[in-house]
């Protein structure tokens, strides 16, 4: 008899064994995609930033790390250098249609993920920001997903301030596995070969929107049922020797003017390359015949560029970042400027009650500035094309 | 009769000496040409800027805001600053933050421009007086009409510094690009007035 209870017991169990490990059998099929369905992707590692010494071959395996964990197929580094060998590229913060071909000719990738360090200091407080995109590995590499990553140790201090005191290299995991799980939410559109669904954002904060912004709306409003609007956007001017902040700048106006449905931006090493081909200088800014060699090699309707007056990472006080750029986009046809902007915040401006919303990170600064001037030009574009349905005006008209 | 001209000494030091505390803001000079029509200029070319400051960079941040500002107002177009660079190459301008009058109607007829704007600034970065520091910006520009190469507008503007209630209480000021926005503005006032 107790013998049989015993029995009777052992197979109940082993049946409610069966049960839960069918039952997590089918939540990992779930989780975890079918071969079929990997996303292939081959992480360049990032180009070193000139003014820091970024540890750069971590960066890539810990994106490679993550992204691998979340279902994607992700091509090994070696084979990554020896496409990049084969084709005698040393470039990895940007890629041409002709090398994003060869990658999936040769490797059989689906997207290529760039990554850019915007920021990085191991010294009192540590900082980390992440900037990567997902790029498609066709000609015309439209880019599929954009993020940007920024951690600070001043912020998110918690309570008691137990969130404080994390070194650089705890901050870059964090940065990494927010990247890695923004990517991993597009999966399904990145295996479609589209950028999805955008995701609805709050409005930006006032003191982050423009100090000054003109606008022509004549030029700058489409007409109704236009496609697109092709837009290169081109590095920033610095006053410094620190030629990356420009870049940093133009990566931001990449990003945001992604996320809005009516632009086609068009991948910054395709800009690059152009801009090498035809042997454009900017030394001054740009000038509308470098604009007609921009619109004659990549076919874009706009020219985004400016220049960055300040940008100053730590502040006044640790954690209050300055930054200071001014935009501007040139219609490509028109040979006009569509709109110009200038924006300027500090970290600490305007803070709510007990000091919240304080942004220590300069990157994640001028992100918020960068938005409130896309913002506003999507507000302003939206507000002239609801009220007057604008003739474009001959061209060389004033 | 000592008493009423001792009375009156001291009124007429107190007077005195109060003067002597204020501070005296010194007016800054406008001049608009008075035959020119303002309304007949629509497209302009801003030049660099005479930089007279130790920071070797405030002509360009200047001109920079200067230029964004001036569009934004809406009734003038403002050439792209790359493009001006290329039009002052192409004139041949021997100093492009100076043009003369000829080489200014040269430069206007390279860029189709109904005026050049040309400005100097003296003072830019910050100033202290005992523990108190502020930032400060002072400036002046001028247009010049493209068809004769006259000076039809003329401003000068000075913002920022240390104010008594900086000196009494404390305080950094403003940061440099509110300060310049705000110098910039005033001149743009001048100019539509």
């Amino acid at each position: 008899m107790t013998f049989s209870t015993s029995s009777s017991s052992s197979v109940g169990a082993r049946l409610v064994a069966a049960a839960l490990v069918a039952l997590f059998t089918s939540f990992a099929r779930a989780g975890a995609p079918a071969p079929d369905d990997l996303v292939s992707i081959a992480v360049l590692a990032p180009v070193p930033p000139p003014s820091g010494q970024a540890p750069v071959d971590r960066i890539a395996e810990a994106l490679s790390g993550a992204l691998a964990a979340r279902g994607f197929g992700v091509l090994p580094q070696s084979d990554v250098d020896a496409v990049l060998a084969r084709h005698r590229e040393r470039y990895t913060g940007g890629v041409s249609g002709s090398m994003a071909m060869a990658f999936a000719a040769e490797s059989g990738v689906t997207g290529i993920l760039i990554t850019s360090i915007d920021d990085w200091d191991e010294a009192e407080p540590p900082r980390v920001a992440l900037t990567c995109r997902f790029v498609a590995a066709t000609a015309d590499t439209p880019i599929l997903w954009i993020d940007t990553a920024a951690r600070h140790a001043l912020e998110r201090p918690g309570a008691f301030g137990l969130g404080l005191g994390k070194d650089a290299f705890v901050l870059l995991d964090e940065a990494v596995e927010e990247l890695a799980d923004g990517l991993a939410a597009n999966g399904g559109a990145l295996r479609a070969g589209d950028a999805g669904a955008r995701t609805r954002r709050r409005q930006v904060e006032r003191r982050f929107r423009p100090r000054s912004m003109a606008f022509d709306a004549s030029r700058a409003v489409p007409a109704e049922g236009a496609a697109k609007v092709r837009v290169a956007v081109l590095p920033f001017f610095t006053d410094g020797p620190d030629r990356e902040i420009g870049e940093i700048v133009a990566l931001q106006f990449v990003q945001q003017l992604t996320k809005q449905d009516a632009y086609d931006v068009l991948e910054p090493g395709v800009v690059r390359q152009a801009l090498l081909d035809a042997r454009v200088i900017q030394d001054q800014g740009v000038s509308l015949t470098q604009v007609d060699a921009v619109r004659a090699l990549l076919n874009v309707d706009a020219v985004v560029s400016g220049r960055v007056s300040e940008y100053e990472p730590l502040g006044i006080d640790a954690g209050s970042p300055t930054v200071a750029f001014t935009a501007s986009a040139i219609d490509a046809r028109s040979r006009r400027v569509i709109w110009a902007s200038f924006s300027f915040a500090r970290g600490d401006d305007g803070l709510h009650l007990f000091g919240t919303g304080h942004v220590r990170s300069a990157v994640r600064l001028t992100s918020e500035l960068v938005r409130g001037v896309v913002e506003r030009v999507e507000e302003l574009t939206h507000r002239s094309a609801s009220h007057a349905p604008s003739q474009p005006p001959k061209e060389g008209n004033p | 009769m000592r008493a009423f001209w001792t009375i009156r000494l001291v009124a007429f030091a107190a007077v005195v000496s109060v003067a002597g505390c204020t501070t005296h803001r010194r007016e800054e000079v406008t001049y608009h040409d008075p035959g020119m029509d303002f309304s007949l200029i629509q497209k302009v070319a801003v030049l660099p800027f005479v930089n007279l400051t130790q920071n070797p960079t405030a002509g360009e941040r200047v001109r920079d805001v200067y230029t964004t500002m001036l569009q934004a107002g809406g009734t003038i177009y403002v050439l792209p600053p790359g493009e001006v660079a290329r039009g002052l190459d192409r004139a041949g301008v021997a100093k492009p933050a100076m043009p003369t009058a000829e080489e200014c109607v040269n430069l206007g007829k390279i860029l189709q421009v109904d005026a050049v704007i040309t400005g100097v600034v003296r003072e830019y970065g910050e100033v202290r007086s005992g523990t108190a520091a502020s930032n400060v910006v002072s400036m002046s520009v001028q247009m010049m009409e493209s068809q004769s190469g006259k000076v039809v507008w003329s401003a000068s503007s000075t913002k920022g510094g240390i104010s008594a209630a900086d000196r009494m209480f404390g305080g950094g000021g403003n940061p440099m690009d509110q300060v310049t926005s705000e110098a910039v503005r005033d001149l743009l006032d001048k100019l539509f007035k």
